[in-house]
């Protein structure tokens, strides 16, 4: 009788986790750029916020990817547990990278640094 | 040989063992009692006289607003009934509302015997009640809140806000938040530990997974608020200029706190209530929720992508275009889960063989009907460009109301009908019909023709409009709406007064439902606590019931003669030990009673007053802690619960419900500071780097106030360890522990002093001290905790075994000391770093 299964609790909610890291990433990579002006900064042709917010989302993608894999792995998935969580995360992490694609959507379409209005 | 875990017959006096173990103070005493049946019940009616208040107030601005010119309260008044209308609405009845029904339905749902904490929710209940009652009765002398619910800056800045109606907003709905996070850490630790044995997290109701969700939510977004609050008070109070932009603040600053919590705020209020939706369908159409770990999984995604949406609220501020757009991504990818639980919804009913229309079932379709309305027109505002012609008009007006009402009242409504019986004897369904079809007609005659005047062009917050734009039809039809609405009010109360009377069922399962609230249930829970075989085990089994009554289940008595809960592991239910859990008293009473003395005596500037109810309130703390918390191993040491189990009485370290209970009140600090330190980047992102770099605090100091948390930790750390070897603790080790981290703030502190940064003079120094003395704060807890950790041992009342109030302390210290670092790298490295 070591602990509670904290681990156990918090596993499944990990993949929208990454998705709430890769936001706030997004968000606040534009915010610094457009208030200090480092949008103009380019890299092999490559914009600082498109480039930034590629880069974290292929982060946040390859961590879902490593999120979702043993349970993936472990599948198909009866009703009961252990498999009920083993689902859970995989299904969590499928629905943060779907939200984390959709997500960075905008930046392909969109100029960086026009204000709201 | 029994198939069951205990057989039959049970030992001579085993019942009322049990049942004397949780007997009720009669009488006056009563009002010290903390069980989960006595405080859910006035939980939820408290939160219902809240609805009828701020209902009340809601008529009222219907009528003003009934025809141009009105004049039946004036403008003044007018700007603090909108603003207690709301207030009230969303602090005062939608999240306590959730959280009553948390208290009172979740124990038995989850075949527990009583939540783990239940001293934590009676203090939450009656701050709740005194706060509130003082809250509301400001609008009768003038001192309400009149700045809109979400109070923005420059409005609310003192200048243009100089009486208390602020303050009364900002310390008075902030203790009340206070008690939406004291229930939320009881739901957290009760829903996660307290359940039957073998109930899986794949075997939960998903009522308990909504509400495990909503307290979730609770610990993360109601932070934002209270910080929101603080800065804003401090400013008002001391002039620590966060949000005056002559002072390098920013109004904006408060509109992305306040709506950090604002906008999860609706799915805070509107999960549960899907919850109780997806509880009360597979009831009326008899058939298991369709996917049902689909909408689990739509519950959590849902609230996550909650937490991306709060600029929908700030579209019309220049924010950049892409900034806007990920907001809007994020509101489009919240529809995908959502609707998810819709379709669930519909399937459900469409796989069963009957569909019952009772009561319930049709607020359950009001909900469906217009909560979809708001949906859709909750899409359209999350349009940016429609949303910068639709801000602040009445179509805003109508579709939160559409969301609000449809989302949260109407859920609410049909689960007071379905559960019921559950708790006390039936509503009547004639009257309830009636209710139900005042309140549909009423809601949509009142807030449908509200769209168009928005679009019209009608703004929100005018206490009356000029003839001759058009909109008197539209408002005419609205004032005659809200008057349904309240006559479906009164048919609705005079049907509870009536008809409901709190106490053991008149009806068992009268719905033939499949969950185990419909067990017989006393104010322990059932008799014994089953092994459920999937979410629904009384379809699975349509013997449970008289089993579980027999006394055949698991743990059908009491082992140590006290109250007990069972505890089991977070995610496998298998049950771990059998807690002792508190019974009636008096310390969290006086402790409610101080803590909401000291707020409300802090709004009228009355310092010493507030100064004696926070004593007051710090006492009540400590009977409430040395009386109840720890009691220590029980004589009776372990015991059989049923099927060969035979579990301990006590236990100390992680798997306790009370470390648990420390660990998520640490979220919310951590939350807290999160915000603090998001509103000091956020503020030197608006000023630029040259006030940050040029006003970096003292390094030497800075350095030393982090060596010294690292020893503090070690010292404490020393400690531990002489506990586990020698059974006591070295009195030294802790001391210095102490010692050290009130160096540390000390350090801190100078560190500030020592570069001549004053708070008053700009929104760096401003938000600088607030950091430190946020810091602050957690060492003086600290104190408190270390000097009555001490105590403790010092009365023999702590040792090897008996460590529980010791290892709690610990993970506060220690979690205080990283909060410390992290304060010194943001105030000392950062700046150096531009």
């Amino acid at each position: 009788m070591t602990g509670g299964g904290i681990r156990g609790a918090v596993r499944p909610i990990a993949g929208l986790m990454v998705w709430g890291a890769h936001f706030g990433a997004l968000y606040a990579i534009h915010a610094v750029a457009c208030e200090r002006d480092f949008a103009r900064l380019t890299w092999i042709g490559l914009g600082f916020v498109p480039g930034m917010i590629g880069a974290a989302t292929l982060a946040a993608l390859l961590a879902l990817a490593l999120l979702a894999h043993p349970s993936f792995a472990r599948g198909p998935w009866p009703e009961g547990e252990p498999d009920f969580r083993t689902w859970l995360t995989a299904a969590a992490c499928a629905m943060a990278a779907t939200a984390v694609v959709f997500q960075a959507m905008p930046v392909i379409i969109l100029p960086v640094c026009v204000n709201g209005h | 040989m029994s198939d069951f875990p205990n057989s039959l017959p049970r030992p001579e006096g085993e019942f009322e063992r049990l049942r004397d173990a949780w007997v009720q103070p009669a009488g006056w005493k009563r009002i010290g009692e903390v069980n989960n049946s006595f405080i859910g019940p006035l939980f939820l009616a408290t939160s219902i006289l809240f609805l009828t208040l701020a209902g009340l107030l809601g008529v009222l601005i219907r009528l003003q607003l009934a025809w141009p010119g009105v004049n039946i309260i004036d403008a003044a008044t007018y700007n603090q009934v909108f603003t207690m209308h709301g207030t009230v609405m969303m602090f005062l009845f939608a999240v306590p509302a959730v959280e009553a029904m948390g208290i009172v339905l979740l124990p038995s749902m989850l075949g527990a015997r009583e939540l783990p904490t239940p001293r934590l929710g009676a203090y939450a209940f009656w701050i709740y009640l005194i706060g509130g009652l003082a809250f509301f009765s400001s609008l009768f002398v003038g001192a309400a809140p009149d700045g809109g619910w979400f109070m923005y800056p420059p409005l609310t800045s003192l200048e243009n806000s100089p009486g208390i109606n602020t303050d009364m907003y900002l310390l008075g709905i902030g203790f009340i938040e206070i008690s939406a996070i004291a229930g939320a850490i009881e739901l957290i630790v009760g829903i996660l530990r307290c359940r039957a044995p073998g109930m899986t997290l794949g075997r939960m109701p998903v009522f308990a997974w909504a509400m495990l969700v909503f307290a979730g939510m609770v610990i993360i977004a109601f932070p934002a608020v209270i910080i929101a609050s603080t800065l804003l008070e401090l400013e008002r109070a001391l002039n620590w200029p966060f949000f005056l932009p002559e002072r390098g603040g920013d109004p904006l600053l408060w509109q992305h706190l306040f709506w950090f919590f604002g906008h999860p705020e609706v799915y805070v209020i509107f999960l549960p209530a899907a919850g109780m939706i997806s509880m009360i369908v597979p009831v009326m159409a008899h058939a298991r929720l369709l996917a049902q770990n689909l909408v689990v999984l739509a519950l959590i995604s849902t609230a996550f992508l909650s937490f991306g949406l709060w600029v929908h609220h700030m579209y019309a501020t220049g924010i950049p275009g892409m900034s806007l757009a990920f907001f809007a991504a994020a509101g489009f990818a919240v529809s995908i889960p959502s609707g998810l639980q819709v379709f669930a919804w519909i399937g459900t009913l469409a796989s069963g063989q009957r569909v019952r229309l009772n009561v319930a079932g049709l607020f359950a379709l009001g909900f469906l009907f217009i909560f979809t309305l708001g949906g859709l027109t909750g899409v359209m505002v999350s349009v940016t460009p429609f949303d910068w012609q639709a801000h602040d008009t009445y179509f805003i007006v109508a579709h939160l109301h559409y969301v609000l009402i449809g989302g949260m009242v109407f859920p609410l409504l049909g689960a007071l009908y379905h559960w019921a019986p559950a708790i006390g004897t039936p509503l009547s369904e004639r009257m309830g019909k009636w209710a139900f079809w005042l309140l549909f007609l009423g809601v949509n005659l009142t807030f449908f023709p509200m769209h168009i005047s928005g679009l019209i062009g009608m703004p929100r917050r005018i206490y009356t409009y000029p003839a001759g734009l058009g909109l008197e039809i539209w408002n005419l039809m609205s004032t005659v709406g809200a008057l349904v609405v309240l006559a479906g009010g009164i048919v609705l109360i005079v049907d509870i007064f009536s008809h409901f009377r709190l106490g053991k069922n008149g009806t068992p399962n009268p719905w033939d439902a499949g969950t185990m609230e419909w067990l017989p249930n006393y104010n322990w829970g059932p008799r014994s606590l089953p092994y459920p075989t999937s979410a629904y085990p009384l379809w699975d089994n349509p013997e449970l019931a008289r089993e579980v009554e027999e006394g055949r289940h698991y743990l059908p008595g009491s082992l140590t003669g006290k109250r007990e809960a069972l505890v089991v592991h977070a995610g496998s239910g298998e049950p771990q030990y059998v807690a002792v859990v508190p019974g009636a008293g008096v310390g969290h009473l006086v402790a409610a009673v101080g803590t909401a003395g000291f707020f409300l005596a802090l709004t009228v500037k009355a310092v010493e007053i507030s100064a004696a109810f926070g004593a007051l309130a710090l006492g009540g703390f400590f009977y409430w802690l040395w009386t109840g918390t720890d009691t220590g191993p029980h004589k009776v040491r372990e015991g059989p619960i049923g099927g060969g189990l035979v579990l301990p009485t006590y236990a100390s370290g992680p798997v306790t419900i009370s470390w648990w209970a420390v660990g998520v009140q640490l979220v919310v600090s951590g939350a807290m500071w999160a915000c603090t330190a998001g509103s000091y980047l956020y503020l030197w992102l608006v000023n630029g780097d040259a006030r940050w770099a040029a006003g970096a605090p003292d390094t030497t100091l800075g350095l030393a106030a982090l060596l010294v948390y690292a020893a503090a930790a070690g010292s404490f750390w020393l400690a531990a360890r002489g506990l586990a070897r020698n059974g006591r603790i070295p009195a030294l080790f802790l001391l210095t522990a102490l010692a050290l981290m009130l160096a540390a703030s000390g350090a801190e502190f100078l560190s500030l002093m020592e570069v001549g940064l004053q708070p008053e003079e700009h929104s760096h120094s401003a938000i600088s001290w607030t950091l430190v003395c946020l810091q602050a704060t957690h060492v003086v807890v600290c104190l408190m905790m270390v000097l009555y950790t001490q105590a403790r041992s010092w009365c023999g009342m702590l040792d090897g075994e008996r460590r529980v109030v010791f290892d709690n302390t610990r993970l506060f210290f220690l979690y205080t000391c990283a909060q410390g670092v992290a304060g010194l790298a943001l105030l000392h490295l950062f700046p150096r770093l531009l």
